[in-house]
């Protein structure tokens, strides 16, 4: 026993004085490593997402051709699609992180399955809405229950329901797992989101973008995917800066939060 | 018809809807560092 302890020692000095601590995969899974982090990266999140935006928007209303058909109000879908696009990704990576939560017993990744949920609420309802009002002067109503309208809307209620149900808990552990499950089985529903247009005859318009191509104009592209860059900058900013809020309230009785809730 | 109403409404909701989210960012931010002085303050107390 003795005799491995100059090597045991020699690993742990080894493991202290590694020049890249970050280059540790599990380094930033704690959530006191992970709060500094987060609070150094969301302010440039932010910052892309506003210049990403303010060229999205002089690209798609400054730049881009009105449509032949559909006249000006096309111009909704350099907010409409980013968003749509998002509520479905960021419903994805928060069961992703709910699956992480549950296997691993991950307590960072339960935080931002929390973390992610309203943000993706307000995509989803963003969505909803920029496209009762696309809807209006193209269909001639503001709502159908269309299979894409009505799984779009079912999303925005599992995003409620995971919200809801975390919250429901004076354990928040127990919240985390309850939530997580929900997120998880609620994935199915995004397939049918995607694939509604196909599966249905539906008012919704099938896909203008696809892997193989588009059918849209260059500048009416380049707008929307700017839109959409500057839509998930925005989401993971919030993310961030929402976790750091998550750590503080349940790690606050540890000498860490203690030390830094002062100048965090 | 005019396509200006519908393109206001939907961008300025999302407007609203945005700082409406960025709000309560700050709020729950605020709302945890009261939490974490309140109980400072009361372990002092004791």
């Amino acid at each position: 026993m003795n005799a491995d302890k100059p090597q045991m020692n020699a690993v742990k000095a080894k493991a202290t004085t590694s020049p890249l601590p970050s280059m540790n995969f599990f380094h930033y899974s704690s959530p006191s490593t992970f709060f500094g982090l987060a609070g150094r990266l969301a302010p440039w999140f932010f910052a892309l997402a506003a210049l990403l935006a303010v060229a999205g928007l002089y690209v798609g209303f400054g730049l881009a051709p009105t449509d032949a058909t559909q006249g000006e109000v096309y111009r909704v879908i350099y907010l409409h699609v980013p968003a749509a696009w998002m509520s479905m990704l960021l419903y994805f990576v928060m069961a992703c992180y709910g699956a992480v939560a549950i296997t691993f017993n991950s307590r960072l990744s339960a935080m931002m399955a929390r973390a992610i949920a309203p943000t993706g609420a307000w995509f989803t309802f963003v969505a909803l809405w920029s496209g009762a009002f696309w809807g209006r002067p193209t269909w001639g109503t503001y709502w159908v229950w269309d299979a894409r309208l009505t799984s779009e809307l079912v999303l925005l209620f599992l995003y409620f329901g995971f919200i809801a149900l975390a919250n429901a808990f004076d354990d928040p552990r127990r919240g985390d797992k309850a939530a997580s499950l929900l997120a998880i089985v609620g994935i199915v529903n995004l397939p049918i989101i995607y694939f509604s247009v196909h599966w249905w005859n539906t008012l919704h318009q099938g896909s203008s973008v696809k892997l193989t191509g588009t059918s849209m104009h260059v500048l009416m592209l380049t707008g929307m995917l700017l839109m959409t860059f500057a839509c998930w900058m925005y989401a993971i900013g919030a993310t961030l800066t929402r976790v750091r809020t998550i750590i503080l309230e349940r790690e606050r009785r540890t000498r860490w939060v203690r030390s830094i809730a002062g100048v965090a | 018809m005019n396509h200006g109403y519908y393109l206001a409404m939907a961008y300025a909701a999302a407007a609203i809807a945005l700082v409406a989210e960025l709000v309560a960012l700050r709020r729950a931010r605020a709302r945890a560092l009261a939490l974490i002085e309140g109980e400072r303050e009361l372990e002092a107390q004791d």
